[in-house]
């Protein structure tokens, strides 16, 4: 078990190696035919999540935890417990401001681990920052752009079985993510929820992390 | 103590559970020497608007039999028989080893086992125990490094027999986990299987 702690999401700290990729040809679509809002795909409103979480290694290795995440606007607060409950890690951020660590046990107390946990959360339930163009790609599948300032683009496009994937590219490549959702539930208050969502991190120095939902509570009403 | 022990010692604290304690904790009204019981856990975090729930079941059989399972929502199966000491994990359908297990723990977890289900609640040098009255023990930690993990431990005991039907187990202002037991089954005959295989 004491080979655990450092491995347990602790992997989130570490960069992932990958190679450069840039966004596929991209054709604007106006205009875009319903269902298809951007904003679908992510939470509306204000939401507390409970996952169960698992997470492999590239390299090998894995384990499990309890995850929460409470979404209020762009504020994010979140906590890993282990299924025991003993909770390893609590941290919230407001906006873009820093991360701040609530409580941690080590080695989950290092800021870096914080700010790259809060990432790939945001990249789950938070639409990304910058413009958005509805378009479609080569095969058809119609998609939601992002692309930040500082060069960055998020590709969210909707899938066969009626759920969503998002692929990032980045300037750098080893902060690329693809994210997996599936067997999603659409409402008008949560928009595309999905039951699984997968998150990968490519490269040698990779990872993957599943996550399973457990619960899923509207925290308030949408004005 | 480091975090792995410590969640090792939480979870052979709950094994107190249905061990019978008089006033006088130190000594035992009944030797036990199985239990079978179900438990319901809660975690209560300041940022949670609902706890989450987790239940499972448990057998302990004297002197170091022990299965322990969370059923919901993620089912863990810890298995202790003789000297071995086995974590199975639920992936895709099926019990997996979880690899995140250490045998250095199962020492701590047997001597907790023994302390515990024997009624001696203040063999432990981790913990000072108090008894501010016949239905409560209060076990606070020595160490402050362990105090910064786990601020109080809680055993609620039920009625004249002396049953612990609650574990509270504090780790700050607002942040605790709860084990309630039910449904004890004592003293049967178990099935060494119980402890060996899922």
């Amino acid at each position: 078990m004491k080979k655990l702690a450092p491995w347990l999401f602790l992997v989130l700290v570490l960069s992932a190696c990958g190679t450069a990729q840039t966004p596929p040809q991209f054709v604007t679509l106006r205009p875009v035919a319903p269902p298809l809002s951007c904003a679908d795909f992510f939470p509306q409103g204000d939401w507390q999540y409970v996952h169960a979480i698992r997470f492999q290694l590239a390299s090998g290795g894995g384990g499990s935890a309890i995850g929460v995440v409470v979404l209020s606007g762009q504020d994010i607060r979140c906590a890993l417990t282990t299924i025991e409950g003993l909770t390893l890690f609590e941290g919230r951020v407001k906006g873009s401001g820093p991360v701040e660590i609530l409580r941690a046990l080590p080695p989950f107390d290092r800021q870096h681990f914080a700010d790259n946990l809060l990432k790939d959360i945001r990249t789950l339930f938070i639409p990304p920052l910058g413009l958005v163009r509805q378009g479609q790609l080569a095969d058809k599948a119609r998609v939601c752009r992002y692309e930040t300032a500082n060069g960055a683009t998020a590709d969210i496009m909707e899938t066969k079985d009626g759920c969503w994937r998002l692929q990032t590219y980045n300037p750098e490549p080893q902060h690329n993510r693809l994210v997996r959702a599936y067997s999603c539930e659409w409402t008008a208050q949560s928009g595309l929820m999905p039951s699984q969502l997968e998150l990968i991190a490519p490269g040698r120095n990779g990872y993957t992390i599943n996550l399973r939902l457990i619960s899923a509570q509207r925290l308030t009403p949408n004005p | 103590m480091n975090v792995v022990r410590t969640l090792f010692l939480l979870l052979a604290l709950t094994l107190i559970t249905w061990s019978t304690v008089s006033a006088m904790p130190e000594q035992p009204r009944v030797q036990l020497q199985s239990v079978q019981a179900n438990f319901f856990q809660e975690k209560h975090l300041p940022i949670l608007a609902q706890p989450i729930t987790s239940r499972g079941v448990f057998a302990f059989q004297a002197p170091r039999s022990l299965r322990w399972e969370y059923l919901y929502p993620v089912r863990t199966l810890l298995l202790v028989y003789n000297d071995s000491m086995k974590k199975l994990i639920e992936v895709d359908g099926k019990l997996v080893n979880d690899p995140g297990l250490a045998t250095s723990s199962m020492q701590l977890v047997l001597e907790e086992i023994t302390n515990w289900l024997a009624g001696r609640f203040s063999d432990n040098p981790a913990f000072a125990a108090s008894f501010p009255d016949e239905h409560t023990i209060v076990l606070t930690p020595k160490d402050a490094g362990l105090a910064a993990i786990i601020s109080r431990i809680d055993l609620h005991l039920q009625g004249k027999d002396g049953l612990i039907d609650t574990v509270l187990i504090h780790e700050g202002p607002d942040a605790f986990t709860r084990l309630v037991f039910s449904d004890a089954v004592l003293n049967r005959t178990l099935a060494e299987s119980l402890f060996t295989a899922p």
